[in-house]
């Protein structure tokens, strides 16, 4: 049997960029259809989705029915909600009555404020101390960081959420309990003010993911860095007798940096799914909270627009990624 | 080389490898506790103890929390539940089903990426791969947490086989990428055109020729997926979708929370806490220790 050996196709950058991102219009496209079945085959009448079954007169509902094709056959159905959600249509909320993809709009920046700031910390302190530890190789330094890096990494996020509320908040009462804003600030409009206790509100959340997330980096780097620590061009380097901080920081850790960086897009990426839990314990109002109230009160057009949303994001990070990646290793192919 | 000539090597090597006997201290701790569970609650009467049921009747509300919920005592090492539950009970329940979830899991996800990545890799290019690439971006895309709660919403709360299912199905694809790659590159080289002239036909060749060579990676992921899908279904459980019948450190934490016990019981939120990540990092300097003994560059000489 013969086997095309030669498969990875060689081309522009531009036109892998331009492949990537119609392919994750693709993949965005079957997620829809996916959770448009799903939410078919579970019997989850779209009327109920979208206006609460129970409260609606029959004039309203034989309306909403004709509205959106319900009369129609399954294909016909299909259409009308992918066509609304080019539209950017994704339904009412049914218990504030509001457009999801307002609420959605609302919630999204404030997602990103807590989640962008918290993984560029860890990243920077993860490179950083992961730098000196992959070049202290075998030193007890490096053991004994390894290992706290690996214990913090494996506690559970909400865990140790609940512990900082309880030590920072509840014992020491440095921190407020939850939020992102103090209403009282709210009202008075104060822009600085509101700017400095939002940042007060964001402190203790931060400090969580910061301590969660820096621990993988770390690791991260120290591996790559004791890869990359192999490589010839070291070995010259030091050879040539070459200061020692130099060859570390300009020879190894630069070219230690590249899983790094695409590890950062990709952890922005699933901490976009993961923020539910943060944000439901420091009941800060992003996406993940929005979307936790949602699932709960059973509201389903919203549950699907944060879903919707997220999925979104998702793709564009690894796009990101994955664009990001073909620039800086001009040694991949474009596969 | 065979199944068992790798196997011997490779033990040789972790035999020697300190993160990974560590890793298994750990774990035969872990292990001990979740046979005594059963004892435990044997020993002490089942009408107290039983984690899910057992209620001391003798126990008197505790002024410090106003509930049934009170500090660790002799009869009771880690103390009771707001119901007047045993903790300790509970806490050895839940090493028990930590272990189940997350052995039960990796195994399952950790078989289908192995058998779909090596498929993969061997016929690369043709329309087999790109198929089940495409299915592993597209799973990989799809937020995990935010799924299980369209799907707690729709079925109205998921069972603990359910959530296993969905853990496995969104879970093989990050094993099935690497298998992939390694595979690619193992079906070119010199032993695999060997068995093809001497005639063996595909899947003889897969599972075979390939297949030992990219086990110990497999061994890998499965390690560290076990301490991933621990603290997957805790962070489910926690938020309240786990299932209920059961006493996981998840669903611990979960009814402390919402019974409003975080700030005044601290002897109930400890104990699952530590459980997890103990557990979780007990599997993973477990998959450290493989991990070495795969990348020889990582090897401390």
């Amino acid at each position: 049997m013969n086997y095309p050996r030669g498969y990875k196709v060689q081309m522009g950058l531009a036109k892998y960029v331009g492949r990537r991102v119609l392919e994750g219009l693709i993949i965005l496209f079957i997620i829809m259809t996916i959770i448009f079945f799903l939410f078919r085959a579970t019997g989850v009448s779209p009327i109920d989705m979208m206006a609460g079954g129970a409260r609606m007169s029959v004039e309203t509902r034989e309306a909403l029915v004709r509205q959106h094709g319900l009369d129609k056959p399954l294909w016909t159905q299909y259409f009308i909600y992918i066509k609304n959600l080019l539209k950017g249509d994704l339904g009412v909320s049914l218990y504030t009555l509001k457009p999801v993809s307002e609420i959605v709009m609302e919630k999204l920046p404030r997602t990103l404020l807590l989640f962008l700031p918290a993984t560029i910390i860890s990243y920077v302190i993860g490179i950083i101390v992961g730098r000196r530890i992959g070049w202290k190789r075998g030193k007890k330094i490096e053991s004994g960081v390894t290992i706290t890096a690996l214990v913090l990494g494996t506690l559970p996020v909400f865990w140790l959420a609940l512990l900082m509320l309880y030590i920072f908040s509840f014992k020491l009462e440095l921190f407020p309990l939850g939020g992102w804003v103090n209403p009282e600030v709210l009202m008075e409009g104060n822009t600085g003010a509101i700017i400095l206790d939002v940042l007060y509100h964001m402190i203790l959340p931060v400090m969580t993911l910061v301590i969660i997330q820096s621990g993988g980096a770390l690791l991260l780097m120290r591996t790559s860095m004791i890869e990359t620590l192999g490589e010839d061009y070291i070995f010259v380097a030091k050879a040539k007798g070459m200061p020692e901080k130099v060859v570390r920081d300009k020879h190894a850790a630069r070219n230690a940096m590249l899983p790094i960086i695409t590890s950062f897009t990709i952890s922005v990426a699933l901490s976009v799914g993961g923020n539910v839990l943060v944000e439901r314990i420091f009941s800060w109002p992003g996406l993940g909270l929005e979307m936790f109230y949602a699932t709960v009160s059973l509201d389903y057009p919203l549950a699907q627009g944060c879903f919707l949303i997220m999925a979104a994001l998702v793709i564009v990070f690894i796009i990101l990624t994955d664009v990001l990646y073909a620039y800086l290793d001009p040694r991949i192919s474009y596969g | 080389m065979s199944i068992k000539q790798s196997w011997n090597k490779n033990w040789l090597l972790f035999k020697h490898n300190k993160t990974a006997v560590a890793g298994v201290i750990v774990l035969l701790f872990f292990l001990c506790l979740a046979i005594l569970g059963p004892i435990y609650v044997e020993v002490m009467g089942e009408r107290e103890y039983d984690p899910r049921y057992g209620i001391d009747m003798d126990l008197e509300k505790y002024s410090g929390t106003g509930t049934h919920a009170n500090p660790p005592s002799l009869a009771h090492p880690l103390g009771t539940t707001k119901m007047g539950r045993d903790i300790f009970a509970q806490f050895l329940n839940g090493a028990k089903m930590a272990f189940l979830v997350g052995i039960i899991t990796a195994l399952c996800s950790t078989l289908a990426g192995t058998v779909l990545g090596l498929t993969s890799g061997y016929y690369g290019g043709s329309w087999i791969d790109s198929l089940i690439m495409w299915i592993v971006q597209i799973i990989y895309c799809i937020p995990f947490l935010p799924l299980v709660l369209i799907l707690a919403a729709l079925f109205g709360g998921l069972s603990l086989w359910g959530l296993i299912l969905i853990m496995v199905i969104t879970g093989w694809t990050g094993t099935c990428r690497i298998i992939r790659a390694q595979s690619l590159s193992l079906r070119e080289r010199l032993f695999v055109d060997a068995a093809k002239v001497a005639g063996g036909n595909s899947s003889h060749i897969m599972f075979k020729h390939i297949a030992p060579n990219v086990l110990p990676l497999a061994f890998l992921n499965m390690s560290l997926g076990v301490a991933y899908f621990i603290l997957t279904e805790a962070s489910i459980s926690f938020l309240g979708f786990g299932d209920p019948t059961q006493v996981s450190w998840g669903i611990m934490l979960n009814s402390c929370w919402t019974n409003g016990h975080i700030f005044n019981a601290p002897w109930w939120m400890i104990p699952p806490g530590i459980g997890i990540s103990l557990l979780s990092t007990g599997f993973y300097l477990v998959g450290r220790g493989m991990e070495e003994i795969i990348n020889p560059k990582l090897r401390s000489l």
